[in-house]
């Protein structure tokens, strides 16, 4: 599958497997012989029946029986017609092939994306490339390529074929058909701009109605049901007169190409009537009907098509290639040694050493100078205003986004010297929604499609600790339930809990949790602190990003970042006391905390200073 | 709310061979403005085709006047007798020409006339989707709904714009087809009938077939894109836990899958595809040969037969365009199926159609002077009112439990009442049933008096129209509701609000340095679930937009305990300052937010456990909790 490095897409998918390009052209070359054929031997035929046989055409004598001529056009039509439809065949399964590769590419390359190198792209622009500019990449072999030959080689053969054999000029019919293509040539290139503005209003008109669902309780609530479908209405009649125009200009490209092998035929007969060196005869006439009024018609039919789905193929080679230039381009076509199993490792609490990450993310400083020391089995809490780098932090630890460290350890492993995948072997991680799968539970937890079952007791064993009963939470089948988009659709904090579940099961020295309580309820909350955070993961190195402040009493040391920068760090004490923008962080108002409050008072008794500064 | 975390219904709408009467009927109403003209059109699209077609029979005829053998030569008809040559030639040209322009004329006009239907179509089903049940919604996938109205609309449209007419003109050929070569000699209608007969045979011989293979094609396509949505969504879980074999594999699996079927469809259609040309070359042989012993008897002219000739080419193309079409338009009237099951779905309780909606569908439909009435009415606009909740008993659906029992409570004009209870106590549900977002069965809800009208029987003064009900009460929310679209458009969608008076309001919650400093000011864009504003600036905007609503009742919902300083503080300054004289009904989670409310109402398992004081029964319920 290396094939695509060094090579632009639309050469990889002219050139991958040559040799059935050129089997396919061949194809379609026999295929536009035998069209031709037919006719010819039903021009002898009908020439016998008229009494005006003139049976030698470049050495070959035609059969002086009629049956046996209309027996060979019949022949000559049914291996024409089974030749094209093999020739379209192969390049259905040529653009199997390509579909086939390129979707594994796709597939390799979104999964190595991290959040710097997705450059912003939404999910959904990355999932359309997947289900629509993959198949329309490969219209090229699929349409373009035998529906090209299947016209290129009857238009350049039609008048050849009759200029020798019927002495028909040339210039007249080459001249009507070149100009038709030009007409549809410019027609189908302002179709295909049509084409790309609706897509364009289609998408965002999709993205309204997709908002409008999502928000159809809060719409009510709001009594605002009848002005937002107003702004539906108003990009669908954006959208409504955009097609209106692409398919007037389609129906002018396509009246016109089902009625144009009449006018062909036309100046055919008017070259041969006129221009000719004998008098016409009836064979010859009729030959021209069946050759230019028959046998071009379905190209001519088929060639705005042609051309639409060459500019709509090309469009998207373009947008796969762009994708495929995010980031490391290299990392999509390295094949199936990019992914690395996972190793165990021993250590059960390392610490860590940080000095000077930094992180820039579009031009902006997101993580600056950070120097941090946490020893082993340390839980320390990241808190934050929003936008102050805590989930980029963790993200910097496993080597998800390109920061720049001056010193990264881990108990003695230098991470600067460790590839990035082997880094993941120290974390376990959940992030903020909570990754579930459409699977069962059972694969969910041990994240793995067809899990045996011989992990169920972990599995229930992990599930207690992260406060998820199977039965509790109305899933019927157990384990087996069927979680995710196309089972039972879990809540928030079904999600976070299932999340923390896989997090336990997979054993690792290091926990990183990116909010991962925000959605659970305040009683829950209390159990996964008390079973697992300071339960099974006692002895962890725990590191938890979290905006709850109520967690922070359990944890046993504070950071508090601001702008990129740690503002302070400490136990929760002593920024309490110390830390004027910290207490200003987690008390804006009188009315609220109370429960830090509570906090603050119990402490007072141990560091008096507190009240004073916070009494302000 | 795992009372609502019901299984999704799993049943797609599927094609079983025939179109429902219903949605041929909307199919009709869609067309109804437009009948004069598009009777019209198809004639002059049948004349074009008549017009082009008829080259082959004047050529018939030419090659006829050139017969020089006088024992195979018939006689011409009278109009013909005496053409030259050039005299065909023109004849020729003419009726091309006219041919090619009543053929887009036709199309054209015809197209975009299908066009304009299908969008009304569009709206028609958009006006009925807005109005549903909620438990439509809860048990319908957001994607499936979403699908309607991307990808089955598209199909849709994709044929009722363009297609159709081609389509239509495909059946113009084959009539004008049959019409000729009748005319150039009727025994020819003959082998006519015998193709058509063959022609079905072979497409009833393969449909069944084809429809399985292409259903099985559209049933796997989607499992491998949401396989590779949910992976985009979860690569980073994925490499940290190193999965990415397992992942990759499953998408092997499911791409060939998809892959495999699309080139065994492929197949089964061009096979299909061959049997129908065969069909036509073995009728080229049968004619030729019927024609061999009939010319020999002057039965035929040697004319005819070149006309049936290139009829017969010429068929053999049609009809397999033909029957490509039935598959498109099958496809298509899926489409029209599947809108028109939203489209005859039942409403929410109370809703009504505005009344520009065209279709007759049987959906309740206000009058347009109702309409006017409404938009001026001024039923809750003052400074608070009061609730009056009787014997209600709530549950979201028929075949759930209750998740509300007999709450009976009074909230007075201008009370601040706080609700506590644990999750799953009935608190979102109380607020479900107070904005009527679910059936009321049993007890009612009274809001200064009124009543929501739901059912045609409510006469009574007191029931008023579900949707000025609504307006009665603003809800704050902790997680905000941004849209995609201007700032003016989250603050006020409906437009009847002056600029100065939303930018006053967004400097009364705070936001006037914010505000000063955006570019395009009221139409600076707001990104999808305000991607590009910081989650205080979301929840201030929200808080804007709630003081813009101005209703005498507002709901805070404090939905997790998970709430950082600044939405505290915004909720605090929300319920101390910008409401302060309203009815207040505050759902917290944290209880230090509700200690400076009049009363409490703790709810557990869906029933009033207590109300008193905030002192005391917070008391009670810490001591619960505990």
């Amino acid at each position: 599958m290396n094939e695509l490095n060094n090579k632009t897409l639309l050469s990889y998918i002219v050139t991958y497997r040559f040799h059935a390009r050129v089997f396919l052209l061949c194809l379609s070359f026999a295929a536009s012989v035998f069209g031709l054929l037919s006719p010819f031997f039903q021009k002898a035929f009908i020439d016998i029946l008229t009494g005006q046989p003139s049976m030698h055409y470049l050495g070959y004598t035609v059969s002086s029986s009629a049956l046996v001529n209309i027996f060979l056009a019949f022949g000559a039509t049914l291996i024409a017609q089974g030749l094209s439809l093999s020739a379209t065949f192969f390049g259905a399964r040529e653009a199997y092939f390509i579909q086939k590769n390129l979707g594994q590419i796709l597939y390799r390359k979104m999964l190595s994306l991290r959040r710097d190198t997705m450059n912003n792209k939404p999910i959904g622009e990355v999932v359309s490339i997947y289900a629509t500019d993959v198949a329309s990449a490969t219209t090229l072999l699929e349409q373009t390529l035998p529906m090209g030959a299947a016209i290129f080689f009857p238009m350049v053969m039609a008048p050849l074929f009759i200029h020798s054999l019927y002495d028909v000029p040339l210039l007249p019919t080459l001249v009507t058909m070149a100009g038709l293509m030009i007409f549809h040539f410019l027609l189908s290139i302002r179709q295909s701009k049509f084409f790309f503005r609706f897509k364009q209003l289609a998408a965002e008109r999709a993205g309204l109605v997709n908002e409008w669902i999502q928000n159809i309780r809060s719409l009510r609530i709001l009594a605002w049901t009848q002005s937002f479908e107003k702004k539906i209405f108003a990009k669908r009649i954006e959208e409504t007169s955009n097609r209106i125009d692409m398919v007037t200009n389609g129906q002018v490209n396509s009246s016109v190409a089902s009625s144009v092998s009449f006018f062909i035929n036309l100046s055919g007969m008017i070259s041969m009537v006129y221009l000719s060196r004998h008098p016409v005869t009836p064979g010859e006439i009729l030959a021209l009907l069946w050759i230019f009024g028959v046998f071009l018609t379905r190209p001519f039919r088929a060639l705005p098509w042609v051309f639409t789905f060459a500019f709509d193929s090309y469009s998207s080679i373009k947008r796969v290639e762009d994708f495929l230039k995010l980031g490391d381009s290299s990392e999509a076509t390295k094949g199936l040694e990019i992914f690395k199993e996972p190793v165990v490792l021993n250590q059960k609490s390392p610490n860590i050493k940080i000095r000077g990450l930094n992180l820039t993310f579009q031009n902006q400083k997101i993580l600056d100078a950070i120097d941090l020391d946490i020893p082993s089995g340390e839980f320390l809490a990241i808190v934050g205003e929003v936008g102050s780098g805590k989930s980029l932090l963790l993200f910097s630890l496993m080597r998800e986004i390109s920061s720049q460290f001056k010193e990264f350890n881990i108990g003695d492993q230098n991470m600067l010297e460790l590839e990035t995948e082997r880094a993941k072997d120290y974390f376990t991680f959940v992030s903020q929604d909570g990754f579930v799968m459409s699977s069962t539970l059972r694969e969910n937890i041990v994240f793995e499609y067809e899990a045996s079952h011989a992990y169920d007791e972990r599995v229930r064993n992990v599930l207690k600790q992260a406060s998820f009963d199977p039965d509790k939470e109305a899933l019927t089948d157990g384990l087996e339930t069927e979680i995710g988009e196309r089972g039972v659709n879990l809540s928030g904090g079904q999600k976070q809990r299932v999340s923390l579940g896989r997090a336990i099961f997979f054993n690792r020295p290091i926990v990183l949790l990116d909010d991962s309580l925000s959605a659970v309820d305040v009683d829950t909350e209390r159990e996964l602190l008390k079973n697992l955070l300071l339960g099974t993961w006692s002895k962890r190195t725990r590191i938890l990003v979290t905006h709850r402040l109520s967690v922070l009493k359990s944890v046993d040391r504070i950071v508090f970042l601001e702008n990129g920068r740690i503002k302070d760090i400490g136990t929760l004490p002593q920024l309490m006391s110390r830390s004027e923008s910290f207490r200003n962080f987690t008390a804006t108002t009188q009315n609220v905390h109370v429960d830090i409050k509570q906090e603050l008072a119990e402490y007072a008794s141990h560091n008096p200073e507190v009240i004073d500064r916070s009494g302000k | 709310m795992s009372q609502r975390a019901v299984k999704f219904i799993d049943e797609e709408f599927k094609f079983s061979g025939k179109f429902s009467k219903d949605a041929l009927a909307t199919l009709r109403q869609a067309y109804t403005p437009y009948i004069g003209k598009c009777v019209a059109l198809l004639f002059v699209g049948l004349l074009g085709r008549v017009l082009l077609m008829s080259n082959a029979n004047l050529i018939g005829l030419w090659v006829d006047s050139l017969c020089v053998d006088p024992n195979k030569c018939k006689a011409l008809p009278v109009f013909a007798q005496g053409l030259g040559s050039a005299d065909y030639l023109v004849l020729l040209c003419t009726v091309t020409t006219l041919g090619l322009a009543c053929t887009l004329v036709f199309r054209i006009w015809f197209s975009r006339m299908s066009a304009h239907a299908v969008s009304h179509l569009y709206d028609e089903v958009t006006l009925r989707s807005s109005r549903l049940p909620m438990s439509f919604y809860d048990s319908t996938p957001v994607g499936r709904i979403v699908t309607r109205f991307s990808s089955d609309y598209g199909n849709v449209f994709r044929l009722f714009g363009g297609p159709l007419a081609e389509f239509i003109g495909i059946i113009f050929d084959i009539i004008a087809m049959i019409f000729l070569v009748t005319f150039a000699n009727p025994f020819y209608l003959l082998i006519c009938i015998l193709i058509a007969c063959l022609n079905y045979f072979v497409y009833r011989l393969n449909r069944n077939r084809l429809r399985i293979y292409r259903r099985d094609l559209s049933r796997n396509r989607s499992p491998s894109i949401a396989h590779f949505a949910e992976t985009a969504q979860g690569a980073t879980t994925i490499r940290t836990f190193q999965r990415q074999s397992t992942f990759f594999n499953r998408f092997s699996k499911l791409n060939l899958l998809y892959l495999n079927q699309r080139l065994a469809t492929t197949f089964q259609l061009l096979l299909f595809s061959f049997q129908m040309n065969a069909l036509t070359a073995l009728l080229l042989l049968v004619t030729g040969g019927a024609a061999y012993i009939l010319v020999q008897k002057s039965f035929l002219s040697v004319g005819s037969v070149g006309v049936a000739f290139s009829f017969i080419a010429i068929s053999g193309n049609t009809l397999q365009m033909f029957f490509d079409w039935i598959a498109q338009f099958e496809e298509a009237m899926i489409g029209v199926e599947r809108l028109d099951q939203y489209l005859r779905h039942p409403l929410e309780e109370g809703a009504k159609l505005p009344s520009w909606a065209k279709f007759k569908t049987s959906h309740p439909q206000y009058m347009q002077l109702t309409e006017e009435s409404l938009r001026s009415n001024l039923t809750f606009k003052k400074a608070s009112a009061g609730i009056k909740i009787q014997n209600l008993n709530f549950r979201y659906r028929h075949d759930l439990p209750y998740v509300l029992k007999n709450i009976n409570f009074e909230i007075a004009p201008g009370e601040r009442i706080g609700i506590v209870g644990r999750t799953g106590s009935g608190k979102t549900s109380l607020i479900q049933a107070l904005f009527h977002l679910y059936p009321i069965e049993q007890g009612s809800i009274q809001i200064d008096g009124f009543e929501a009208k739901v059912h045609e029987s409510d006469i009574d003064d007191r029931f008023i129209d579900l949707e000025s009900y609504r307006k009665s009460i603003a809800l704050i929310s902790q997680e905000p509701t941004i849209f995609k679209g201007s700032l003016r458009e989250n603050l006020s969608l409906d437009e009847s609000k002056t600029d100065a008076n939303l930018v006053s309001t967004l400097g009364r919650v705070g936001l006037e340095s914010w505000f000063n400093e955006l570019p395009n000011a009221l139409d600076t864009e707001i990104e999808e679930r305000g991607r590009n504003l910081s989650q205080g600036e979301k929840q201030l905007i929200c808080m804007a937009r709630c003081l813009l609503q101005d209703c005498p009742i507002v709901i805070m919902d404090e939905a997790t305990s998970n709430i950082d300083p600044h939405s505290e503080e915004i909720l605090v300054r929300a319920t101390n300052d910008f409401f302060a004289k309203r009815t207040q009904i505050i759902v917290a989670h944290r209880l230090s937010t509700i200690e400076n409310c009049d009363r409490i109402l703790w709810l557990q398992n869906g029933e009033i456990k207590m109300v008193g004081r905030p002192r005391e029964v917070l008391k009670e319920f810490r001591e619960a909790r505990l």
